[in-house]
């Protein structure tokens, strides 16, 4: 577990709307964080550290590839982003 | 080296092919066909597979230009381009069949499944696929097109022969002029009832698919006429045999299993997580051909610009190095995030919410409103095509 993961210190993720086809497998792994409407959106962006795993496995499930992570700190506006 | 041999049109290796492709991950991860007529490649593992399906620049849908594209002519679209024409066409459909949008469905879906159970709970010994999982996924897509549902049968007849084409042309040993022939003609025949409609969109139910896209809004990218009618074939031979076979093949790994059986049965709101599991477990489309658009070596093995890569997702599925018991099928299991059962990549099965809502009340309906199900064939033929793992026929005795 980097520091990066530790709760609290900013994990981030969005959902690219020009590659999320809607298929809304993030919605059924996590639906406190993910909401697919036209296509899929977050519902918060800033996840709660109970959430974390269940992102991570939308993020590496989500069939086409739409769901980013990013890790880091937030007061420095995010890290680098990580699929 | 090389005894493996796997033919997927052989009929006894299609009717229980897992053996081969548990060999295939371990000793022939890629596998070079030998005595087919094109150059296949069959690519067995899940960290392949993934890969592959993500890399469409490298592993292209398209096929080279001077030859029929994907075995489908005029009404070749979406599953036979790439970006950014992919993107271009793909951008017009899937909103319509986003998960937002096929809740929208479902109280009809279930209306449906209701009064198809009607009659087939009447006569007691039916053809699970045919007469319910068919009829239901048949009627559901021509109606979410604007097409009249009691089409159904004809539609039904096109698609199911029209799926088995697909990849069939990867493995065959001899040309086939006469099916070639059979399969255009129905496409011929499937292109000129769709014209009908394209051309007489004001006639279609308002809010329908097809309606909408026809009527798109003036200044937007317009499909043409060839495209839109192009599309609608597509949805409707992606949305029809194998949601078809998802649900069949749910009803047939249950009743195999009368364990299964039992606990859905006793508790049916357990259908939703006992169709990702069948999913995962005997995936609908258990290949998808690729064409590699470079020269590359996979595991040793030399694979040429424009040869054809075949990956086999239900071997992904049971790939012991990323699934626990990989071979056991458990309803509860519940959605398998790293099942590749709608693929991967921009070519993402669009209909996969439709699919598994489909699935789900279709098992559901079913299983509450029957007391037992009894195969009359404990292992009903298939349809020996590796585009679709269809059956045949699929006759079951039902107690209400």
């Amino acid at each position: 577990m980097s520091a990066a993961d530790e709760p609290g210190r900013g994990l981030r993720v969005i959902v690219d709307p020009g590659v999320c086809l809607g298929g809304g497998q993030c919605e059924l792994i996590c639906p406190d964080v993910f909401e697919v409407s036209y296509v899929s959106r977050v519902r918060v962006e800033h996840v709660d550290p109970l959430h974390a795993d269940a992102v991570r496995t939308a993020a590496d499930a989500c069939p086409s590839g739409a769901i980013r992570i990013l890790d880091g700190d937030m007061a420095k506006g995010g890290g680098e982003p990580r699929t | 080296m090389n005894d493996f041999g796997f033919d997927p049109l052989d009929p006894v290796v299609w009717q229980n092919p897992w053996p081969y492709f548990a060999r295939g991950r371990d000793e022939f991860p890629a596998y070079r066909h030998q005595d087919t007529l094109a150059r296949s490649v069959s690519v067995f593992r899940h960290e392949d597979v993934s890969a592959i399906l993500k890399d469409w620049e490298t592993f292209s849908s398209s096929s080279p230009a001077d030859m029929n594209e994907g075995g489908l002519g005029e009404l070749a679209s979406l599953m036979a381009e790439d970006p950014p024409e992919h993107t271009r066409l793909r951008d017009h459909v899937r909103g319509a069949f986003s998960l937002a949008a096929v809740k929208g469905y479902a109280a009809a879906i279930e209306r449906l499944a209701d009064e198809i159970l009607d009659e087939l709970l009447e006569r007691g010994t039916f053809d699970a696929a045919a007469d319910y999982a068919g009829q239901l996924t048949a009627r559901t897509i021509l109606t979410v097109l604007g097409l009249p549902a009691s089409d159904w049968r004809r539609i039904r007849e096109w698609t199911v022969r029209g799926a088995a084409n697909v990849t069939r042309s990867h493995f065959v040993r001899e040309a086939e002029p006469e099916a070639d022939r059979s399969v255009e003609a129905i496409f011929t025949e499937m292109a000129a009832y769709l014209d009908g409609f394209v051309h007489q969109a004001d006639a279609l139910p308002d809010g329908s698919l097809l309606r909408s896209l026809v009527q798109a809004a003036p200044g937007a990218d317009r499909l043409s006429p060839r495209e839109l009618r192009a599309l609608a074939a597509l949805t409707l031979l992606a949305g029809n045999e194998t949601t078809t076979t998802l649900l069949a093949g749910a009803v047939l790994t249950l009743e195999q299993r009368p364990n299964q059986a039992r606990a859905l049965r006793a508790e049916p709101e357990l259908a939703a997580s006992a169709v990702e599991e069948t999913l995962r477990f005997r995936p609908p489309v258990p290949a998808l051909p690729r064409r590699a658009t470079r020269n590359l070596t996979l595991h040793g093995v030399e694979i040429a610009k424009d040869d054809n890569i075949v990956v086999w997702l239900a071997s992904a599925n049971r790939d012991q190095r990323v699934f626990s018991e990989a071979d056991q099928f458990d309803i509860r299991r519940g959605l398998s995030p790293q099942a590749i059962s709608f693929g991967r990549g921009v070519h993402t099965c669009l209909g996969m919410p439709l699919a598994r809502l489909e699935g789900r009340i279709g098992l559901e309906r079913l299983y509450r409103r029957t007391r037992a199900i009894e195969l009359l064939e404990p292992s009903p033929p298939l349809v020996l095509a590796p585009g679709v793992y269809a059956f045949e026929r699929l006759p079951v005795r039902v107690t209400p």
